[in-house]
């Protein structure tokens, strides 16, 4: 895997049958792996984990995907197929920003805005998009700070601001921002609208690590002020959700002779361990 | 159907009472079930093999009481394995409320997400029931481990406390522990019931009172300073709170006296 960091999308049972949408709605979009509890899709060579995880956690908007459609059809098709059971954020149509654009969210809970432009627009394909709601609200600077402290190569791309008469949203606030984190893109935006959804694990970001320094680098850093959870998981000080994870495990996982070893070894992880796992898996 | 019955592993026998294991591998018996004693905690843990031959986990369950008739239902592709409990052991195993689980059953899924997908990972690279029924004990030492850990770290930081309950005491507890201050604040919520800082608070109004019930002291500054206060008012604000009356008014009339 090329990215540093991938989104990982949590269902209820559903993954199988999300990726089969995707793989229909999505130009140049396939399924590279699939297990009983994780599926793994790349659209247009972007990789996005599908886990079967339980109904514990949903997806929800605070953590959408700017998709850019360099083709009406495809905006279309990808617009009549998450429809059907999924809801309407912003309506097709012509904004300020784009001249053909809509923001939707599909039944799985997974939210996309779908933007009619060129991928040299922003960059790449498929951007991870962090809304700002509620007790995070206006925290947007804050984490464009943070993270440029934690990654390789920060970069802000540019930073729109709200102005005054944008109510309920503040003049100064961050009405949209694009940063590069280690060469890729993500956006950033505040919304003080009663919006009701905060970050969750519903939606959590994968950075593969090669070295265990690496590992605690961005483990030590992203909790700081934030909360460890189990088996690689934690939640940092916005309540963004990450998984930390060595990049081998993907091809430990995908062996059946020892992904049972190494889910038991990373089971009673919080931090993980790659030396611990890779000798679990072959003991 | 072939059942049958299982020694638990040694270091779990002080928890389990049995362990129940059933196989199906032929046309389904649905009134051929063993008898066992029910009415007792168990882990219910149900699968089953799908066409293509893949293991699927179909239900990893904490029953407080009884595990419902329906549950038993099995195909010729399906296993089960029952960890039957002693009274007290999901509780302690599991920290679930016993209150909680005798009126509604936990899912593993709702009870901790991320382990429970390593665990039904383990569960579908299981290849035989022998090894997993050896996931299931591993994951109930691994309770067992963690808990008592807690519970190291829990008596070691309420030592602590104790002996010195300055402002600084939970940062050192911190660092000795090496261990993430919100893990560390949910972990004494849920044994000690207050916040570690609370639970500070109160040890230092304890000391500040017995010192100043002996009359070991020349000015209220000083215990103010011996006891970590960082000054007289904060001193003052916090035997307001647990004593309801100031130092001053304690030392003239008693508690009697509410200021």
């Amino acid at each position: 895997m090329k990215e540093k960091i991938t989104p990982c999308l949590w269902y209820n049972n559903q993954a199988q049958e999300a990726a089969a949408l995707y793989c229909s709605a999505f130009a140049d979009t396939k399924i590279v792996a699939k297990s009983p509890i994780v599926t793994a899709i790349s659209v247009a060579g972007q990789s996005i984990t599908l886990l079967d995880g339980g109904p514990r956690y949903q997806p929800n908007p605070s953590v959408s995907f700017f998709y850019i459609c360099e083709k009406q059809d495809e905006m279309d098709r990808i617009w009549k197929l998450f429809s059907k059971g999924g809801s309407v954020l912003m309506p097709l149509d012509k904004y300020p920003w784009s001249e053909r654009y809509g923001w939707i969210t599909d039944k799985y809970g997974v939210s996309w805005q779908l933007a009619l432009g060129k991928i040299s627009d922003v960059g790449q394909k498929l951007t991870p998009c962090l809304l700002f709601t509620g007790k995070q609200y206006g925290k947007a600077d804050e984490a464009i700070a943070h993270y440029s402290s934690i990654f390789k190569d920060p970069k802000v791309d540019g930073i729109l601001r709200y102005t005054a008469g944008e109510s309920p949203d503040e003049a100064g606030k961050v009405k949209h921002a694009q940063m590069a984190l280690n060469g890729q893109k993500f956006m950033l935006m505040d919304s003080a609208g009663p919006h009701g959804f905060t970050f969750s694990e519903g939606v959590s970001l994968t950075i593969h690590c090669d070295t265990q320094a690496e590992i605690d680098h961005y483990w030590g850093k992203l909790t700081e002020s934030g909360e460890e959870s189990m088996c690689g998981w934690l939640k940092d000080k916005f309540g963004v959700s990450w998984q930390i994870i060595p990049t081998i495990l993907n091809k430990i996982m995908s062996d059946p002779a020892k992904a049972g070893k190494a889910a038991q070894a990373f089971m009673s992880m919080r931090k993980l361990d790659i030396e611990q796992i890779v000798q679990a898996s072959i003991a | 159907m072939k059942y049958w019955y299982q020694r638990p592993h040694p270091s779990l026998s002080k928890y389990l009472r049995t362990v129940l294991i059933l196989e199906g591998f032929s046309e389904p018996e649905a009134d051929a079930l063993p008898l066992f004693a029910n009415g007792m905690p168990a882990l219910f843990c149900k699968t089953e093999k799908d066409v293509a031959g893949n293991e699927i986990v179909k239900q990893v369950t904490l029953f407080g009481k009884t595990v419902p008739q329906e549950c038993w239902a099995m195909t010729a592709h399906t296993t089960i394995i029952a960890y039957f409990f002693k009274p007290f052991a999901l509780p302690a195993l599991f920290s679930v409320p016993a209150a909680v689980l005798a009126k509604e059953p936990a899912n593993l899924e709702s009870w901790d997400p991320l382990k429970n997908n390593a665990l039904r990972t383990q569960l579908t690279y299981a290849a035989t029931t022998s090894r997993k029924s050896e996931v299931l004990d591993h994951l109930l030492v691994h309770q067992l481990e963690q808990n008592n850990k807690e519970c190291e770290i829990i008596q070691y930081a309420t030592d602590q406390i104790m002996y010195n309950s300055g402002t600084e005491v939970l940062a050192e507890i911190l660092k000795t522990l090496n261990i993430n201050k919100r893990t560390f604040q949910r972990v004494f919520k849920k044994y000690v019931g207050v916040s570690p800082n609370h639970y500070r608070r109160i040890c230092q109004f304890q000391f500040v009172f017995a010192q100043l019930r002996a009359g070991k002291f020349d000015t209220l500054t000083d215990i103010a300073y011996d006891n970590g206060f960082a000054d007289q008012s904060h001193f003052i604000r916090s035997f307001r709170e647990f004593a309801n009356t100031t130092p001053n008014s304690y030392l003239r009339s008693g508690l009697n006296e509410k200021k």
